[in-house]
């Protein structure tokens, strides 16, 4: 009766077209999605019923979804829908790319999804939001450390722990935590104490990252720590001087340990590094992605993939590549997108821990996708970060629905269950 | 909380930067897309440094002379027409310096930014040759190094070209690196060539001397078979006796030439020489760039070797493009246009993407003087070598014997036809092969008749 209801209310709601305009999308969606999935599994695909089986079980489950939450729960969706977007072309190119690694993928989509709900579900109430500050910040350093200690080096960084047939990043896992602990700590606004003991997390956060030579996710952490100490603080002075002092950090470790900087030695010489690990990555992402043009070779006729980490850190040039520079261009604006939907939720959040985290996440997005696209673009410095939701690979996958999540339940409409508490909420501001 | 909601703005701020980055590098891509398309390391259009994927090079009869078939790239059918524009073409493995498979390469591939490299066929290459008369001069070069070129001297249309040595891109010889026959093998002699003029240099002593010296028609030399000067001794070929001006050039006589070297003065000699643009690298419209020559009159030099200047030995070298070049604008009263051979590029759906836009040599001789030089070097041929040498032409030329060190001399013909309804210049130099005229104006009556006849 309610469901009736609630979606007439969806579809009919006087003066709004959004019901109609989000079906037109959803069914725009599917469209792309079938003729991706047809162009992935034409030709000799030996494993096309097992390909087909995901693709179609991804196009379901996204339905279902949109049915439950949309329809039935008269919920806004958008969101959502751009990162199953970006999830199933994920799904696709690692269907082209690497077609035994499919399952895993599917698998890092929806283990992704099951904890974006339960991130939104744990977050309905607010007060318990701080309540896991402390256990979460020990097992963000407990995890870290543990990786340091355990984990062997995977091309240049240590940042991989394997158990068994199963490979995980814990720096990935651990951002949810770095964000979870920095904004809770929140509603002692003006604390010091608390200020300084995040201070002390993050220093050891970013450290042990420095120290497994992952320095590209050491700026992430380090950034969306700066985007947390400024919204708690609001001081520019601080964050001048936490910078500084980062910098004359930097310099010191650079001196000390001059081979790092070799790493980034190529910068801006890519093409004189053609040949070499410095400059080979680049050289063949600003290619292939030219190669491409607008519209791209279609899916598995690049060559971008078979060069190292295509599908991972190289992801926008073999999309550009195969799918077309429109299409990558839009895959990064759509990442840009979400940023800006996290700073308007923010705005009207519940709390301040909801502002926090959902600007710390928006933050950490567009900081992590502009080290990809950019670094692979001789932009800045190639790091060998991941695409947030597009890149192959399941600590990341689920990391950016886990981001997600901070970014939707600070909008005021994920909880609708309280609508008086929202209106009074908006009253009080 | 209200300061903490205002204090969002930092996100809306940090996305406006990422945003504005995102664009600059939309910005970068399309600009440098075509460059980074054709580095020799994509695959799409390239195998190992090999170009697969391109248009076809089409002569000016629409006889293939370069094309790709099943990703590979295939050449001219005759395989004299291969090695005769070798050097033009050049090879798909980068070996060959010039050719306009890497000059043209963008033209050729056709890159678009909207189809990225889709467009597998890519753009034909339109040239201005006709491959069956380089075929021929390749032939009328052989066994000779050397190079032959014709032009039409009022549009710069370069209608044939041969360069030896050369060899077939589809049986390449292992040797190419040892054999003395294909020293310089991978060079286009006829821009990169530089060689001592011998008696062809008389153009340029002639032409000096028409614009310094107000009497130089009315003026005899006395020649005894040689002529002592500065010291040291200027050789000549024959015992000319009393001859004019005309007639020393005619008979292409050292004595007298030395003398009127002398007249001149070094200055005067140099500034003929680079009124005939002989001193210049020319920068051509095939984004190709030819030696400069040099001219061995210099402020220090010596009265001997400025007599042998005037006569196109000592130090002097040109290089035969800029000779050519040189017999364009005597021809085409004074100035000319330059040389050029790729016409247009011309895509799928014939629309022309790149056009050939004849620009002015640089070179500019009085009116007057060159129309007196084209007479004498017209009575070169009428009163000297004899016109039956070409058939039906009425050419203009001079011919040149450059003696080299301990081998046999380079043969040199430098020409035009009189007759503006066949306006056509050639030059052709058959290295240690012997008497210019016998063997370059041989191989130059050869082409220019063939040409004829074509037209």
């Amino acid at each position: 009766m309610e469901t009736t209801r609630n979606a007439k209310m969806y579809f009919g709601r006087p003066g709004s077209m959004y019901g109609l305009i989000s079906l037109l999308v959803m069914l725009f969606l599917t469209v792309y999605q079938v003729i991706m999935s047809y162009c992935v599994l034409s030709g000799d695909n030996e494993h096309f019923s097992e390909l087909l089986l995901y693709f179609a079980a991804f196009i379901i489950a996204e339905w279902i979804y949109y049915f439950i939450f949309a329809v039935v729960q008269n919920r806004h969706i958008s969101l959502e829908m751009i990162s199953f977007a970006l999830s199933s072309i994920s799904l696709f190119v690692t269907a082209s790319v690497s077609p035994e690694k499919t399952g895993t993928q599917f698998i890092a989509i929806f283990a992704g999804l099951a904890v974006y709900i339960a991130m939104i579900l744990y977050m309905t109430n607010t007060t318990r939001t701080s309540a896991l500050r402390m256990p979460m910040a020990l097992a963000a350093i407990g995890l870290l450390a543990f990786t340091l200690v355990f984990a062997s080096y995977t091309h240049g960084a240590k940042n991989w722990i394997y158990i068994g047939p199963v490979s995980i990043q814990p720096s990935e896992f651990v951002k949810l935590a770095f964000i979870y602990v920095g904004a809770a700590t929140l509603d002692k606004l003006q604390s010091s104490k608390s200020l300084t003991a995040y201070v002390f997390f993050s220093v050891g956060c970013v450290g042990l990252l420095g120290l497994m030579s992952d320095f590209g996710t050491a700026l992430i952490y380090f950034a969306t720590f700066l985007i947390i100490a400024f919204l708690r603080s609001g001081d520019i002075r601080t964050i001048v001087l936490v910078c500084t002092a980062a910098l004359i950090g930097a310099i010191l470790i650079l001196t000390l340990k001059s081979y790092i900087l070799n790493r980034f030695a190529s910068y801006r010489h890519i093409w004189e590094h053609m040949y070499d690990s410095g400059g080979y990555q680049q050289t063949r992402t600003l290619i292939y992605a030219a190669s491409g043009g607008f519209f791209g070779v279609g899916i598995g006729n690049g060559h971008l993939r078979d060069v190292f980490a295509a599908s991972e850190d190289l992801i926008f040039g073999l999309i550009s590549e195969e799918l077309g520079m429109m299409t990558a261009f839009i895959i990064v604006i759509s990442l840009a997108l979400l940023a800006l939907a996290a700073a308007y939720n923010a705005k009207f959040a519940r709390s301040s821990f909801f502002t926090i985290a959902a600007c710390a996440a928006a933050g950490m997005i567009i900081v992590q996708t502009a080290l990809n696209v950019f670094g692979v673009t001789d932009f800045l410095p190639l790091t060998g970060v991941t695409l947030p939701f597009v890149s192959r690979g399941g600590s990341s996958m689920i990391c950016s629905w886990g981001l997600l999540a901070f970014i939707k339940a600070a909008d005021s409409r994920t909880y609708p269950a309280r609508p008086q508490t929202r209106l009074k909420e908006a009253r009080d501001r | 909380m209200k300061t903490i909601n205002k204090r969002t703005i930092l996100i809306i701020a940090v996305t406006a930067v990422f945003l504005a980055f995102t664009a600059l590098l939309m910005f970068s891509m399309f600009s440098h897309a075509e460059e980074y398309a054709l580095k020799t390391i994509n695959a799409h259009l390239f195998d190992n440094g090999i170009l697969i994927n391109a248009g076809d090079i089409v002569d000016s009869n629409g006889v293939k002379l370069a094309y790709t078939e099943n990703g590979e790239r295939k050449y001219a059918e005759n395989s004299d027409t291969r090695a005769a524009l070798l050097h033009i073409i050049g090879d798909d493995k980068g070996f060959i310096d010039g050719g306009i498979q890497d000059t043209f390469r963008e033209d050729l591939c056709g890159y678009n930014i909207v189809y990225g490299v889709n467009k597998t066929s890519g753009n034909t290459l339109k040239l201005t040759l006709d491959s069956k008369l380089c075929a021929s001069a390749y032939n009328a070069l052989y066994p000779y190094k050397g190079c032959i070129a014709v032009c039409n001297y009022k549009t710069g249309e370069l209608v044939c070209i041969a360069t030896s040595p050369s060899y077939d891109v589809y049986n390449k010889p292992n040797d190419l690196d040892d054999e003395e026959k294909y020293e310089g093998v991978y060079i286009n002699r006829l821009f990169g060539g530089l060689y001592t003029p011998g008696s062809t240099f008389k153009t340029v002593t002639a032409l000096g001397a028409i614009e310094n010296i107000d009497d130089i028609f009315n003026q005899t030399f006395y020649c005894s078979g040689s002529y002592s000067l500065g010291g040291g001794k200027i050789i000549c070929n024959d015992v000319h006796g009393t001859v004019t001006f005309k007639q020393a050039l005619n008979q292409s006589c050292n004595v007298a030439f030395a003398q009127i070297a002398v007249q001149l003065g070094a200055d005067n000699l140099n500034k003929a020489f680079e009124t005939a643009g002989l001193g210049i690298s020319h920068d051509t419209i095939d984004r190709l760039h030819t030696k400069s020559g040099i001219c061995a009159a210099s402020e220090s030099i010596s009265e001997n070797e400025l007599g042998w200047a005037g006569i196109g030995q000592s130090t002097t070298l040109v290089n035969p493009y800029s000779f050519l070049n040189f017999m364009c604008a005597v021809a085409n009263g004074g100035t000319s246009y330059e040389p050029y051979f790729v016409k247009s590029a011309v895509n799928g759906s014939g629309r022309a993407v790149y056009e050939a836009e004849p620009v002015s040599s640089g070179v500019s001789i009085n009116p007057s003087t060159a129309s007196t030089l084209k007479e004498l070097l017209r009575s070169n041929v009428s009163d000297y070598y004899g016109d039956y040498m070409f058939g039906g032409l009425t050419m203009c030329g001079k011919t040149g014997t450059a003696e080299i060190d301990n081998k046999q001399p380079h043969a040199w013909f430098v020409g035009f036809s009189y007759d503006d309804s066949f306006p056509y210049a050639v030059v052709a130099v058959l290295e240690n092969s012997g008497s210019g005229l016998k063997y370059a104006g041989g191989a130059a009556a050869k082409i220019m008749t063939e040409l004829y006849e074509k037209l």
